[in-house]
């Protein structure tokens, strides 16, 4: 027995001892799958690659992890803290909600909502900087390649900065060389996106084969707007002056005006061989496989409401036109806008009226760019039929007669160009900047330098595409749907205030419902007196904004509370402040 | 090396470590080869001998080199003094047990391969004068047969019954029955079994002896499963609580964190409120701001989760509450760890037992809602408060609100009868066309009460055990079914358990246990702000469940919010569904090597196979509803397989007792998933449409990831106790994980502890009435890895919706990009957790008080924390790092007596847990939160407060007038511009300036509550009268807040839905200044807009858990019938609850949000109250 006992022990051991050799490091390394370290991105394909997901956040949909997180507020359409905050629009939908405290301005530091778009300006930021820091570490790269990626990020950046100034004022500064990122909030980056603008314009080409991409002439425009933000009217004339006269796109259409107002709108015309007007558009796309998140993600709110095949998105009711944007396209005898108190009389709407019930559209004299701007009962919205008013609406009572136009996509395009589980999530595109506003601000850098007949003329133009009878929208006989008549500014204005009133006016008729009215209305110091007037008015039409008051503050949202309490240093010091007022 | 071949790597490096062990351990035991006899072999093993008035000690310590066995004995049951003399030749080793002891009433039993030796001093039946026939004829082999029973009156097999003074005996059957041929009527029967008292009957005159046994919870040879063994209980150091399996699984349980519910001082359970679903165990509170989640060995196998395991199939279940405890499992460890072993047969007959219940559940506390006419005045008053004239898309525009008959009638709502819209003729329900017809439910739709339904349960389990000396086995089937407490889901679990185990000779057994099952959750799972009972809330009462037709009536009518039926939520999903196996076993074998030294194999897999479908169907009725559908389907599988190899060698010489222990241990874990999804159905919906190639493939996507850890460790354990008064043990172990980079891979953690058996000391001989009384103390550290297994890594991803980007304009595909996933943090290493605990056990009056008390101080530092980082760093998923320290103090406490009355027909046993600690951040490093609401951060984790504090704004009372109101400090949300904007704050809020600087600003936010209990305490009454008991278990959890956001949904503007009865009747109007709820206002916005005390309620409760009662028939009622044991109960459950808490439930977990954003209620199902009746069988 004893044998039997020693031998089993021997084998025993023999048989651990033929596993001896070590491999224990191998087993404890556990690597991840499916992802790439940066090593192995510092290629030309790699960094190039960086680049596209620093392009990636212009559909605004970039941050968070499986949800739409922040999408709505981070979306460069800007319609929560560009639109609903001003004259032109309103939340809509229904009673409650988490945006209702924005267009009141009682939007409070800890909303989760500034927190999503301070952390997506700094997302778009950091891609930005991931771009600039690793280029040079790329050897394949020629100089040409390195100095190009460089400004496209640059220029990107300069945008990203922008996007989050127009909501938050003063920016902590990051760029590719920041390890520290408890920086302080000092003041507004003007200088710094301007030198990243410069940069882009200096050193960026003319055209690229994808449409997509910043070329030059992109990056001047925004180096203009921001000298345009900063009053700083002589530089704007002289850049914009050069841009109007020799400026392209990325496909290398010179700049200009489409023949029709609408065509910017819609998915067919976006990036055509003839569109000059996209400066810089936000590419969407759907059916990509990227979930609909390329889709306008941050806009899919933003459709009539129903969910039937003809209704148009189908959900959600929100970004509802105001009456006030509605009647500031009324135009008098000669076709001209009604500067002084617009609301003086009214746009007749179906407010109370059933559909089924009989309605007459509104017979008075309108700028045309109204029914490609609001849509309303009556008027053919888009190609899916005429507007029919209250059933297209989640809650008439509550959020008004009117929807939004600009972000809708044709029926026609329905399932090809919308996202296969999402009807609001379309292809087409948001207009970051289009050559209309960079005439627009030529013009008002010219008026505000006194230069009024150069302004005017500039503001004409304007006005000559949108008089375009080929542009109107028609009813399904072929005439118009309403009675559109405008003309150009023929008589030469009689001071710079008029001129600058003109311009003003004109901007929001041009521009209305792209998310731009609350920020110029902030930088031209006027934001008080036109959005209390407007609350006092539409409070009348709309129980929403009953009580709302535009105060001192209000043109500056709150430094989100989080990110204040996530940057306090050694002794508990917050490094950034908050705005004043909150 | 190819990465392929993993195993075998691991297998070689386990196989050295273990080599390197075991011959450190040969050296130790000093080579001394001999035959090695086991179990009750060793009884017949012949001896010879040759004693001459020799002290017993010495004659016992003779036996024991002669027949290589060890006796286990105090100092109380062999003094010293006892002298005997004895000569023997080749005579069993029984027999001369027999001779040498009984002269001293000392009585013996073999368990392993030691012999227990005890004082005989019951004798239960002393047969009276009368009864004794002084005629009785002799007669050779009276045949004697009977029943042994514990108290509870269940038998007991496998009871050792043999005759006093010879070598004969027999064993109990399944029945708890035997048959036993003694010479004559003054034999005496002895009984002894494991943990049961043994006892003595002289037969008499009688053919039948019955007997009940009383468990012996102090025998010394009561055993506790500890890491990688088994310790005697009355050698514990460390805190170690045994959970009470037979009382437990008395009373029906789900799962196992069902059953652990108040049951175990210091642990704090709570079962999913969802069938299926994963309930929720802490012990010893909340070290980790991450995973706190105790580690769970289910034989021998790591594992996560027990929700898929038949609570019938354990055998015993231990918990490992302290560092010196739990520090063999080292990294591991810090959460506690369970230890469950699940049931091996006994060598015995055949057992078969069959145990079922069936109960029904019912939900009974609702939300307080309002209904329609109600709705409707508050919607008038809403907008009166605002200044504005009431209108509504329903109730009209009048100077009342006026119910409509119709709410919806194609898009038109608040229609009379008559209007033709409403014409039934109209009616369409199909994408082209659609056009819904909607009456109005005038009453209001309890929208809780329709979207939940009584719930039954079902459970039958049979199994079968039994085996020879060679082999055991036990088999069991299980099936379990729930139904949802909200209608159209359900939980289906069937499972298999093969455990055996068998002999190679005498030194080598192998065994093996598997547990398969197959689940099956059926259903909504949804247990967040978007489920099937939140959407309850956030429908309006006018809204009836079914439209005129009897299809779904949704929020598509105006102005009724965007709330989803709950019904169409529930019905619609009713095919969807979770599926998967799980197999859990393990595969051991162990080697008695050399006499004391054991060499255990041990090689574990938990396997989890599933496959879930869901179907999103067309939802038209709800506001936000279309006819898209889309179909889904995700399946993976997942192992963590763990082998282990250790050495046991067990010394004992003179009063010393050693015992040592070494091991090595590999675990691997990978996940690997993918998953698909389609639309496009529409109007192909049914089932049998549900495959992906019936969607369109224009949109379609698909994933899929794979995941793995590994984790490898050397472990050692010594055990020394000095003549069963001084107990000392250490442990070590060094542990490294895939999870942390190279440098700092390994972590080692030591403990150590030592006890003090008092009672056991001379000085203590004459207090009697002390049982027992122990000292314990230990000091360990654990550790804790559990962080995402790619934080050491920093990359980036290429995610087609989060880095891709359509640059060439092309609408309907992207390029490529990639951006930033993860900064990773090579520098992670272990969490430490050091506890010093202090224990206490003592029992007196014939262990009948028996008292247990911890005291612990458990330090955890390196805390490893996903901080809140500034967002100028850019979005990504921030590594976890060590900063901070946590402390928690605490006591358990467990008290409990036992005795009987009534001439020994009544027994009763009482027992009472109490738990508390004091958990205290002694450095966050940084502020940090957690995102655990809609709207703003509510729990706050910060240096000098318990983890997860409520934090936010304090209320002040109401701003009663407009002079208030100017005369008040600037606060968020105020307008003090004007009288007329002053006058909207009227019967607002007025938030405190907390610091007094004069304004209300973020600074003034502060710590509004603790989610941590003050205590919680378990009581439990036992109480058995003849054939019936009755059991009693409630349970008292105090002084923790929690912090309720349905009330956002509920008592403000937030979404539109319903409103609480409270926000109509209770809000502050110039005649109620007291209230609870601000003035009515449809425009505010600034009452929910922050966290605030009025979130904020107590979360005491005092529940009655447990209410069972039990018969027994009486077994000759049965036994004709093959069955040896009946007992039908009934029991409720939940059956009354006690708190102050306005939510659905106190008992509230919320699982899948993290630790540190504890006691948040977002609106969950309540736990139901339950009666159900089941039946114990044995044949």
């Amino acid at each position: 027995m004893k044998k039997i006992h020693k031998y089993s022990f021997i084998l025993t051991v023999a048989f651990l001892g033929l596993f001896t050799n070590s491999c224990k490091e191998d087993f404890l390394d556990r690597r991840p799958v499916g992802v790439f370290s940066e090593d192995a991105l510092k290629t030309k394909s790699g960094v190039n690659g960086i680049l596209i997901g620093a392009y990636a956040g212009l559909n605004g949909s970039m941050i968070g992890t499986g949800s739409s997180a922040g999408a709505d507020v981070n979306t460069f359409s800007n319609w929560v803290f560009g639109s609903l905050t001003s004259d032109d629009a309103q939340k809509g939908a229904d009673v409650g909600g988490s945006r209702s405290n924005i267009e009141r301005y009682e939007i409070a530091a800890d909303n989760t909502k500034l927190d999503d778009r301070w952390r997506f300006t700094f997302d778009g930021i950091a891609r930005c900087n991931d771009v600039i820091k690793m280029t040079p570490l790329v050897s394949a790269f020629t100089e040409t390649e390195s100095k190009n990626l460089i400004a496209q990020a640059r220029t990107l950046r300069g945008l990203y900065y922008f996007h989050g100034t127009v909501v938050f004022g003063r920016l902590p500064w990051i760029d590719e060389k920041t390890t520290n990122f408890l920086q302080p909030n000092e003041r507004v980056l003007w200088k710094e996106m301007e030198a990243d603008l410069k940069f882009g314009y200096d050193n960026l080409p003319e055209t690229f084969t994808e449409l997509g991409r910043f070329n030059k002439w992109g990056a001047g425009v925004f180096l203009a707007k921001i000298y345009v933000f900063q009053k700083k009217w002589a530089e704007a004339k002289a850049l914009l002056d050069v841009i109007i006269a020799t400026g392209r796109t990325t496909r290398g259409v010179k700049y200009g005006l489409l023949p029709k107002y609408h065509d910017n709108f819609r998915i067919a015309t976006q990036g055509s061989s003839a569109d000059g007007e996209g400066v810089l558009d936000a590419q969407y796309s759907v059916n990509d496989n990227g979930k609909g998140y390329n889709g306008g993600l941050g806009d899919n709110l933003n459709f009539p409401h129903g969910g039937l095949p003809t209704e148009p998105g189908g959900c959600c009711g929100y970004h509802v036109p105001s009456q006030d944007l509605v009647n500031a396209f009324q135009t008098d005898k000669d076709g001209l806008p009604f500067l002084d108190n617009p609301n003086a009389q009214e746009v007749k709407n179906d407010q109370g009226i059933e559909s089924a019930a009989p309605f007459t559209t509104y017979q008075g004299t309108l700028d045309p760019r109204l029914d490609w701007t609001v849509g309303r009962r009556g008027i053919p919205y888009l190609d899916w039929g005429l507007h029919p008013g209250k059933i297209w609406m989640r809650d008439q009572a509550y959020g008004g007669p009117y929807s939004p136009k600009k972000n809708v996509y044709y029926q026609a395009e329905e399932a090809t160009l919308t996202e296969g589980t999402s009807r609001q999530l379309s292809a087409n595109n948001v207009r970051i900047m289009r050559f209309a506003e960079v005439i627009l601000m030529a013009a008002e850098a010219e008026i505000e330098l006194g230069n009024l007949d150069r302004g005017r003329e500039l503001v004409n133009q304007i006005r000559s595409r949108a008089a375009n009878p080929d542009g109107f929208v028609k009813l399904p006989n072929g005439t118009p749907a309403a009675n559109y008549v405008i003309q150009t500014y023929k008589t030469p204005w009689a001071n710079k205030e008029v001129g600058l009133k003109a311009l003003r006016f004109e901007r929001r008729l041009e521009l209305g419902m792209e998310g731009k009215r609350f920020f110029d209305l902030v930088r031209w110091g006027i934001a008080k007196e036109v959005l209390n007037n407007y609350l006092a008015y539409e409070s009348t039409k709309r129980a929403n904004l009953k009580g709302a008051a535009f105060k001192d503050h209000s043109g500056l949202f709150p430094v989100p509370q989080r990110q204040i309490d996530a940057t306090k240093d050694a002794e508990g010091k917050p490094t950034l402040s908050q705005n004043t007022g909150y | 090396m190819q990465k392929k071949i993993t195993n075998p790597k691991i297998l070689y490096d386990v196989m050295r470590v273990t080599c390197t062990q075991l011959f450190l351990s040969l050296l130790f035991c000093g080579m001394t080869l001999a035959n090695k006899v086991h179990g009750q072999e060793i009884l017949n093993q012949s001896v010879s001998l040759n004693f001459e008035s020799i002290e017993l000690k010495k004659a016992l310590s003779q036996i024991e080199k002669l027949a290589e066995i060890k006796f286990v004995y105090s100092s109380t049951t062999i003094s010293g003094n006892e002298k005997i003399t004895l000569k023997a030749k080749n005579t069993k080793l029984s027999e001369i047990l027999h001779d040498i002891l009984t002269p001293f009433q000392v009585g013996y039993e073999v368990v392993g391969s030691r012999i227990l030796l005890k004082k005989q001093i019951n004798e239960v039946f002393i047969p009276n004068e009368k009864s004794v026939s002084p005629n009785l004829p002799e007669k050779i082999d009276l045949s004697i047969t009977g029943k042994v029973i514990d108290e509870t009156g269940d038998a007991i097999s496998g009871v050792n019954v043999s005759i006093k003074g010879t070598s004969r005996g027999v064993s109990t059957n399944a029945n708890g029955q035997y048959t036993v041929s003694v010479p004559d009527a003054k034999s005496v029967l002895v009984f002894s079994f494991v943990s049961y008292e043994t006892q003595e009957a002289v037969v008499g005159n009688r053919t039948t002896i019955n007997i009940s046994l009383k468990a012996d919870i102090k025998s010394l040879n009561e055993v506790v499963v500890v890491g990688y063994g088994t310790q005697k209980k009355s050698d514990l150091t460390g805190s170690v609580s045994t959970v009470d399996m037979k009382q437990t699984l008395s009373r029906p349980a789900a799962d196992v964190s069902n059953m652990l519910q108040g049951r175990v001082a210091g642990v704090v359970a709570s079962g999913s409120n969802q069938p299926g679903g994963n309930g929720y165990v802490r012990i010893r509170g909340i070290s980790s701001f991450g995973s706190n989640e105790p580690l769970v060995i289910i034989d021998g196998v790591q594992t996560s989760g027990t929700n898929s395991l038949n609570p019938n199939d354990i055998e015993s279940m231990n918990i490992l509450k302290d560092a010196s405890s739990a520090a063999i499992y080292g990294a591991r460890g810090a959460g506690g760890v369970i230890i469950i072993t699940t049931k091996k047969g006994k060598a015995n007959k055949t057992q078969i037992s069959y145990d079922s219940y069936y109960g029904v559940s019912n939900v009974t506390r609702y939300p307080d809602m309002v209904n329609t006419t109600e709705l409707g005045d508050l919607l008038w008053k809403q907008q009166l408060g605002a200044g504005i004239t009431p209108t509504s898309s329903q109730y009209g525009k009048g100077a009342t609100p006026v119910i409509p008959d119709y709410i919806l009638a194609g898009t038109a709502g608040g229609l009379f009868e008559g209007n033709p819209l409403a014409d039934p003729s109209k009616y369409v329900y199909e994408q082209n066309g659609f056009y819904q017809i909607v009456r109005a439910n005038k009453q209001g739709t309890d929208w809780f009460k329709e979207s939940t339904q009584p719930a039954a349960t079902q459970s039958h389990n049979l199994s079968a055990s039994g085996g020879t000396d060679r082999a055991v086995y036990n088999l069991s089937l299980g099936y379990y079914k729930e139904d949802g407490l909200q209608k159209y889901t359900f939980y289906d679990r069937y499972s298999i358990r093969a455990n055996s185990e068998f002999k190679l000779g005498k030194k080598i057994r192998f065994g093996e246990t598997l547990f398969g099952s197959y689940r099956l959750r059926q259903g909504s799972t949804d247990n967040d702000e978007g489920s099937p009972w939140s959407q309850a809330y956030r429908m309006q009462p006018i809204v009836p469940v079914y439209d005129i037709n009897g299809n779904f009536a949704g929020s598509k009518a105006a102005g009724t919010g965007n709330g989803q039926n709950p019904v169409a939520i529930l019905y619609r999903a009713r095919n969807n569904n979770e599926r998967d196996i799980r197999l859990l076993g393990s595969l051991y074998t162990e080697v008695d090597i050399l006499k004391g030294l054991r060499f255990r194999t041990n090689y574990g897999i938990d396997y989890n196979n599933n496959y879930n479908t869901a179907f999103r169907d067309v939802n038209p009725e709800h506001s936000e509803g279309n006819f898209q559908t889309s179909f889904s389907v995700q399946s993976g599988f997942q192992y963590r397989w763990t082998f282990t190899n250790t050495l046991n060698f067990e010394k004992s010489f003179g009063k010393h007792d050693l015992k040592f222990l070494a091991g090595t241990e590999a675990v691997e874990y990978k996940r690997e998933q993918i998953g698909g999804d389609r639309s496009g159905y529409y109007p192909f919906t049914d089932q049998s449409f549900w495959v992906l190639d019936r969607g369109n493939p224009v949109g379609q996507n698909n994933t899929s990831s794979i995941a793995s850890e590994a984790l490898f460790s050397t472990f050692g354990r010594i055990d020394y106790s000095y003549d069963g008064k001084y107990l000392f043990n250490a442990t070590i172990r060094r542990d490294g994980s895939s999870k942390f980079a190279k440098e700092v891979r390994y972590g080692n953690f030591p403990s150590a502890s030592v006890g003090w058996r008092i009672s056991q000391e001379n000085f203590m001989k004459n207090a009697s009435f002390i049982s027992d009384l122990k000292i314990r103390a230990g000091y360990g550290v654990v550790g804790n890895d559990q962080i995402d297994a790619n934080n050491q890594y920093s990359f980036y991803r290429s995610d087609p919706s989060r880095s891709f980007y359509d640059i060439g304009g092309s609408n309907t595909s992207t390029v490529a990009g990639y951006d930033l996933d993860r900064k990773g943090n090579p520098g992670s290493k272990w969490e430490e957790t050091a506890t010093l605990n202090l224990g206490l056990d003592f029992a007196l009056f014939n262990n009948a008080l028996e008292v247990n008390l911890d005291v612990y101080n458990k330090k955890t530092s390196d805390l490893l924390v996903q901080i809140l980082r500034p967002g100028t760093e850019g979005d990504f998923t921030a590594p976890f790092v060590n900063v901070g320290n946590t402390e928690n103090k605490g006591i358990d406490l467990m008290l409990s007596y036992r005795g009987t009355g009534l001439n020994r027909e009544l027994k009763y046993a009482t027992s009472v847990n109490f738990s508390a600690y004091r958990n205290l951040v002694s450095s966050a490093g940084v502020d940090f939160f957690t995102n655990s609401t809609r709207n703003s951060p509510v729990s706050r984790t910060v240096t000098g407060q318990p983890i997860g504090m409520f934090y936010g704004y304090v209320l002040d009372g109401f701003f009663n007038s407009v002079e208030e109101v100017l005369a008040a400090p600037d606060q968020p949300g105020l307008s003090k511009t004007s009288n007329a904007s002053a006058l909207q704050s009227v019967g607002r809020w007025r938030l405190k300036d907390v610091n007094g600087d004069g304004k209300v600003t973020a600074d003034d936010r502060t710590f509004l509550g603790s989610p941590h209990p003050d205590f919680q305490m378990g009581f439990n009454f036992d109480v058995a009268y003849k054939n019936f008991d009755l059991n009693m278990f409630f349970f008292w959890n105090y002084g923790n807040q929690i912090y309720n956001n349905t009330k956002w949904w509920t008592d403000f503007n937030g979404f539109t839905g319903n409103r609480s009865k409270k926000m109509l009747y209770d809000s502050w109007t110039p005649e109620n200044k007291n209230a609870s709820l601000p003035k009515l206002d449809i425009n505010d916005n600034i009452s929910n807009a922050r966290p605030h005390t009025y979130f904020v309620e107590s979360g005491s409760y005092f529940r009655a858990k447990t209410v069972q009662l039990g018969y027994t028939v009486p077994s000759k009622m049965i036994s004709r019938l093959g069955v040896s044991k009946l007992r039908l109960y009934v029991q409720g459950q939940n059956l009354f609850t006690i708190t102050n808490y306005s939510g659905s439930d106190p008992d509230l977990i919320d699982v899948g949000r993290g630790d540190i954003g504890l006691g948040v209620d977002h609106g969950r199902v309540p736990n139901a109250r339950q009666f159900l009746a089941g039946i114990n069988m044995t044949f």
